[in-house]
């Protein structure tokens, strides 16, 4: 039987080589830790050594800012172009906004501030925008901000230029042309037509003339410089040391890394392997409490159940209004967003500040809603809701009506499909029953939140008409006045809730994570991730 | 005509020279594969019984109903109210589970008549007569089986919309080359024993040689073919639908509730190990069952 | 020898050519426009147009084809539209994962169905080889994904700290990052390795050689390593080639899982995203992979191993495939 000893012997170190290896990795996994908390302690120190002329009192209090330090940030995107003007996703755009300034900023409460312009003015029917442009601003490749280079990216949106076909943001579309004046400094804009939201998309990205690798390399005056970008994995950007603000960012170092899947991501998150990680529900905050404080951040995301006006049996507004008296929104909410959400009544969203008409309610009462269905001689009624599958929160929340649905006597079948399809047979064909999608807008302003439900619009994919509703959108672009607008906005949301236009579900409210250690995220009323205000404490 | 254009290339299998001495050759096969075999049958069968009696006790009674949500009961670890826990909206996962049932078996067995019903028919062709048809049979089949399954099931589903006949039929094409395969290969061998040969002469019509004769050869080897394909359905279709395409919504299947039960992995571990176990069952059964019938095959194959 | 390639190459050719026009095919059906995906829900009907026509969509399927053609013979494999990035340089990215992912995989499913299959070779039929069998022939019956879920669940109550996270493709590094997704292709394809090797060597024992070594006094060990494991190498490797041209495929799904930056996950952006260059791109390399792959195998059963080449070895030879189309051809299909 000595045959079989070494037999053994030999399973024997092949099994051992196995539990090496295991043991090599667990191993590992310590030592990377133990890495990491020194590589951060290090640089905290190195930077406050490294750079006294960068800011002149060094704080060394905890919970102030310090300067120095990197974070990795966790995205749920896969980027596209990085070229400010072609980019479309929203991932994207929340990352790139790093690397841009615009003639002015977006500012957390909603508010706008001079960014690259110094100031600006316009005319009382909002047809001639003047900027004041900012002297001593520098790219990140050294040249120095000029009026040229503004003409140039207003044109190059714009699709001014001699090779362009369309406009390439399709708000800039009305400018009918931009001049410079070199003595004064300024940069002055004429539109086709009056849009008194114009300003809100002058947080458009400056970029240099002429310059062709945005797509790759891209270059801005933004507080961080692009290094590196590896197709779905990461993103890497550095300080700015030539910020033209005050102060640099304080940040040396952001990494955002691309991970498809927040679910997928939630074992990395356990270990504090991300500093940052927005768009988590608030679910997961009970798993990830000990590391991570959690922020919730605005969105101005307007779910809506979108019922097709132009198809049976929701071209008749009593059907509509039955099916909105028969949704329990906020069981919605409960059941999808974790009740992180805000139950909605037309089609604008609170962060919309005072153009979000507050004054809305609608009673949840199934059955009168029946009887209503009943009396108009609609029975046994089947609808089909047609959702992107991609996103999981419209599947659930199609999920939950199909089983609200069924309590007044209506049958939803609810059908997924890929977003490529969704945006050709649902958006643009207008060839489905219903869907579940969020509206997101890049701009905030009202009229392009409003914009689908104006029937000349390629986005008004419900097929929504009301004439009323036209003549007060129109009215609202050319008006400047700041309260006579808010009033013309409230009243599209009263037509649009009176006509039961869809049903509006839910402003949806996401979660950020944010490592312990770090402090000043901030939350603005748009999709981006500024770093600008991050710190370590 | 046909038959004189095939070639005879391969000598005759019962030539082969053996070095194992006849009576060895009956005592492994009697005693240790007939064993192996029968021990085979008997856990597939054992297996494959639980999710019968889950498919009996779903005809006559659910415990709760499948799809009406109650979120005050929403991720309750298993108890005696619900076996196997609730899910996230607090549906009892026990009777989800066991209502998912009949339709992936109705699925599986769809994908599978396609396959096996195209794929005798070519393999049949192709391995009788070979040739033409063997070739772009073979380099067909080649391009099916290169192009990774999952993809072809995300383009198919994405070109034909979701639906349980567009999951059948796209899964069915994939499956025929394989059915292709194993039928080919039986056809190829025992078409160049003697017995066609002497069949050919006395003048029996291609026909009558395939179905009578050759048919009959293969038929074990076929049913473990299909038991295994059946096996394989399932994780096909379980794939699919983890990844949410296919199968509607509306419809209760395994994968989607994996799918469903990832994103709360960590909070309630039960929605996703129920369905998947589940699963597992289903396919190991089957494959006890077509591992049972290959010896069986191989067992006949040396007789 | 030279007829034999050249026809096999000639074979290999038409394979690939099929699978192109298959896409090309399935790309005319499929509904949605690259462009709209692209620019979102916020663009003007005007911008959707005109990228279009920049990105030549509507152009007429045998002009495609032939300009596609003509491209692929520069060894150009076209322009990504959603990632605006060549698809050579995409795919030089994404690569790596994948193959360091199959290659670990592969490497698990060696050291542990070597001493496996050894183990329940000793003695046919025992429990121990019953066992083993048992228990592999369950891990083959666990669907990828929900193998994925198991190991996570294990991973994380046991603190291993196996996640991805900050862990680079640096070598220790990688080892543990990869570890879990490689373990969880690996696990379901031992059973298959194992069974190969395991018949094998069972096979060989039978054989008359063996028996004239007992005669001649060597020791039980010695005639299983210096003999048998030898012998029973051929037909191993050969069902590991084409375990590892599968296992190639079976990452898609689970860089799916684990997040991976690998093909897989490349792959399902670009159909996702209609970009049909890049997808085109992809499938051709992981088609020629596993085309390549299966070459070899059949290559070295033809050639290498002599047993093989004489006629007589034919039908073993065409047993053996039935075996592996059994075991691999119908596993293939799915991951």
């Amino acid at each position: 039987m000595v045959n079989k000893k070494k037999v053994m012997r030999i399973v024997l170190v092949i099994l051992s080589l196995v539990l090496f290896l295991t043991a090599c990795g667990k191993k590992d996994a310590e030592k990377d830790t133990e890495k990491d908390t020194d590589d951060t302690e290090q640089t905290d120190q190195g930077v406050i050594e490294d750079d006294p002329d960068e800011d002149d009192k060094v704080i060394e209090e905890p919970g102030d800012p310090q300067q120095g330090g990197s974070v990795i940030v966790g995205i749920t995107q896969e980027l596209d172009s990085l070229d400010p003007y072609l980019a479309a996703a929203a991932g994207t755009k929340e990352v790139i906004y790093n690397f841009f300034d615009g003639l002015v900023k977006l500012m957390p409460d909603g508010t706008f501030e001079p960014a690259l312009a110094e100031s600006f003015d316009f005319s009382d029917d909002a047809t001639e925008f003047t900027f004041k442009i900012r002297t001593g601003v520098k790219f990140h490749n050294g040249d120095d901000l000029t009026l040229d280079d503004v003409v140039y990216s207003l044109e190059r949106a714009a699709g001014m230029l001699p090779d362009s076909e369309a406009a390439l943001i399709p708000q800039l579309a009305i400018i009918e042309s931009v001049s410079a004046d070199t003595e004064a400094g300024t940069v002055t804009v004429k539109l086709k037509e009056s849009d008194a939201d114009f300003i809100t998309y002058m947080t458009l990205a400056i970029i240099p003339q002429d310059y062709t690798e945005q797509a790759q390399k891209p270059i801005g005056t933004g507080p961080f410089i692009f290094t590196e970008y590896k197709t779905q994995t990461h993103l890497k950007m550095k300080r700015n040391p030539d910020y033209w603000r005050d102060r640099t960012a304080y940040l040396d170092e952001v990494t955002f890394m691309i991970v498809p899947d927040a679910d997928a991501a939630i074992m990395d998150l356990q270990e504090g392997n991300f500093d940052i990680f927005p768009y988590l529900t608030i679910d997961k905050a009970e798993l990830l409490k000990d590391k991570y404080d959690f922020i919730a951040a605005d969105s101005n995301m307007v779910q809506i159940w979108g019922l097709n006006n132009q198809r049976a049996p929701f071209d008749d507004p009593v059907v509509r209004k039955a099916i909105n008296m028969a949704i329990d929104k906020q069981m919605l909410i409960d059941a999808v967003t974790f009740g992180e959400g805000r139950v909605l009544e037309s089609g604008m969203a609170p962060p919309m500040q005072d153009y979000y008409n507050a004054d809305l309610t609608s009673p949840y009462n199934p059955e009168e809603a029946k009887s209503m269905l009943e009396e108009a001689g609609y029975q046994d009624l089947k609808i089909e809701i047609t959702v992107p599958g991609d996103y999981v929160i419209h599947v659930q929340t199609a999920e939950v009506l199909a089983e609200q649905l069924k309590q007044i006597g209506v049958t939803a079948e609810v059908k997924t499909v890929d977003w490529g399809t969704w945006l050709s047979d649902v958006y643009m064909g207008r060839n489905y029953d219903s869907t579940v999608i969020a509206l997101t807008f890049d701009y905030v302003a009202p009229a392009t939140v409003l914009r689908h439900y104006y029937s000349k619009s390629d986005n008004n994919f419900i097929n929504f008409v009301s004439t009323e509703f036209d003549e007060l959108y129109e009215a609202a672009l050319s008006e400047t006045d700041h309260a006579k607008r808010v009033e013309l906005y409230h009243q599209m949301q009263k037509i649009l809730q009176d006509d039961a236009a869809s049903v509006f579900l839910q402003n949806p409210g996401t979660q950020t994570a944010v490592i312990k250690t770090l402090g000043g995220y901030t939350t603005y009323p748009q999709y981006v991730q500024d770093m600008y205000t991050v710190y370590f404490k | 005509m046909m038959k004189f254009k095939r070639k005879f290339k391969h000598k005759d299998k019962n030539n082969q020279i053996s070095f194992i001495p006849d009576a060895q050759r009956a005592y492994y096969r009697t005693s240790s594969i007939n064993k192996v075999a029968k021990l085979q049958f008997r856990i597939g069968f054992m297996l494959l019984l639980i999710p019968l009696i889950l498919f009996l006790i779903n005809l006559l009674y659910r415990p709760y109903d499948t799809t009406s949500m109650n979120m005050s009961e929403r991720f309750t670890a298993p108890n005696f109210s619900h076996w196997f826990g609730t899910d996230n909206y607090g549906r009892d996962i026990f009777t989800r589970v066991m209502s998912g049932l009949p339709l992936t078996i109705f699925i599986s067995i769809g994908i599978n008549l396609i396959g096996c019903l195209s794929g005798l028919l070519i393999g049949a062709l192709s391995g009788y007569y070979g040739g033409v048809v063997d070739y772009w049979g073979n380099r067909i089949g080649d391009a099916l089986l290169s192009i990774p399954a999952i993809l072809m099931g995300m383009l198919f589903v994405a070109t034909f919309g979701e639906g349980i006949w567009q999951v059948i039929v796209a899964l069915g094409i994939m499956f025929i080359p394989s059915y292709m395969r194993v039928i080919r290969s039986g056809f190829l061998e025992y078409s160049q024993r003697n017995f066609v040969k002497r069949l050919q002469l006395i003048g029996a019509s291609s026909g009558r040689i395939i179905w009578r004769h050759l048919f009959p050869q293969i038929r074990t080897r076929l049913m473990s073919a299909i038991a295994l394909g059946f096996a394989n359905a399932i994780l096909a279709e379980s794939s699919l639908s983890f990844l949410g395409l296919g199968v509607p919504m509306s419809q209760i299947t395994w994968g989607r509730m994996l799918k469903d039960a990832q994103g709360f992995l960590f909070q309630a571990p039960w929605s996703a190990i129920a369905p998947g176990l589940m699963i597992v069952i289903l396919v190991l059964g089957s494959f006890f069952i077509s591992n049972g019938l290959k010896q069986f095959s191989q067992q006949r194959n040396m007789t | 020898m030279t007829r034999y390639l050249l026809k096999k190459a000639g074979q290999m050719l038409i394979t690939l050519l099929l699978i192109v026009l298959i896409v090309f095919i399935m790309f005319e059906l499929i509904p949605g426009s690259p462009a709209r995906i692209m620019l979102g829900m916020n663009a003007s009907q005007e911008q959707v147009a005109a990228l279009e026509s920049e990105l030549g969509i509507h152009e007429p399927l045998p002009l495609k084809i032939n300009k596609y053609f003509v491209g692929l013979l520069q060894g150009d494999l076209g322009h990504s539209i959603h990632f605006d990035k060549s698809v050579g340089e995409l795919i030089n990215e994404a690569a790596p994962v994948t193959f360091s992912l199959a290659m670990y995989a592969f490497v698990l499913i060696i050291v542990l169905s070597v001493p496996l299959a050894l183990l329940a070779a000793r003695k046919q039929g025992s429990f121990l080889d019953n066992s083993i069998r048992f228990v592999t022939e369950t891990t083959l019956a666990i669907p990828p994904f929900f193998m994925a879920i198991i190991l996570m669940l294990i991973f994380r109550t046991t603190q291993l700290g196996l996640s991805s996270g900050r862990g680079n493709l640096e070598s220790l590094g990688f080892l543990r990052k990869f570890f879990m997704p490689a373990l969880a292709i690996a696990l379901s394809r031992v059973a298959m390795a194992l069974e190969f090797l395991r018949d094998a060597i069972i096979e060989q024992k039978k054989l008359f050689y063996t028996r004239a070594a007992v005669g001649k006094g060597a020791t039980k060990s010695r005639i299983l390593f210096f003999h048998i494991f030898r012998n029973s190498l051929v037909p191993y490797v050969t069902a590991l080639g084409l375990i590892l041209a599968e296992v190639f495929g079976g990452s898609i799904i689970i860089e799916q899982v684990f997040l991976l930056p690998g093909l897989g996950r490349l792959l399902v952006t670009a159909v996702e995203a209609r970009d049909f260059p890049l997808t085109q791109g992809i499938i051709i390399l992981i088609a020629t992979v596993v085309i390549i792959v299966n070459f070899l195998v059949d290559f070295i059963n033809q050639f290498i191993d002599p047993r093989l080449r004489s006629s007589d070895m034919k039908s073993t030879k065409s047993n053996f495939w039935l075996k592996l189309s059994y075991k691999l051809k119908f596993r293939g299909d799915v991951e």
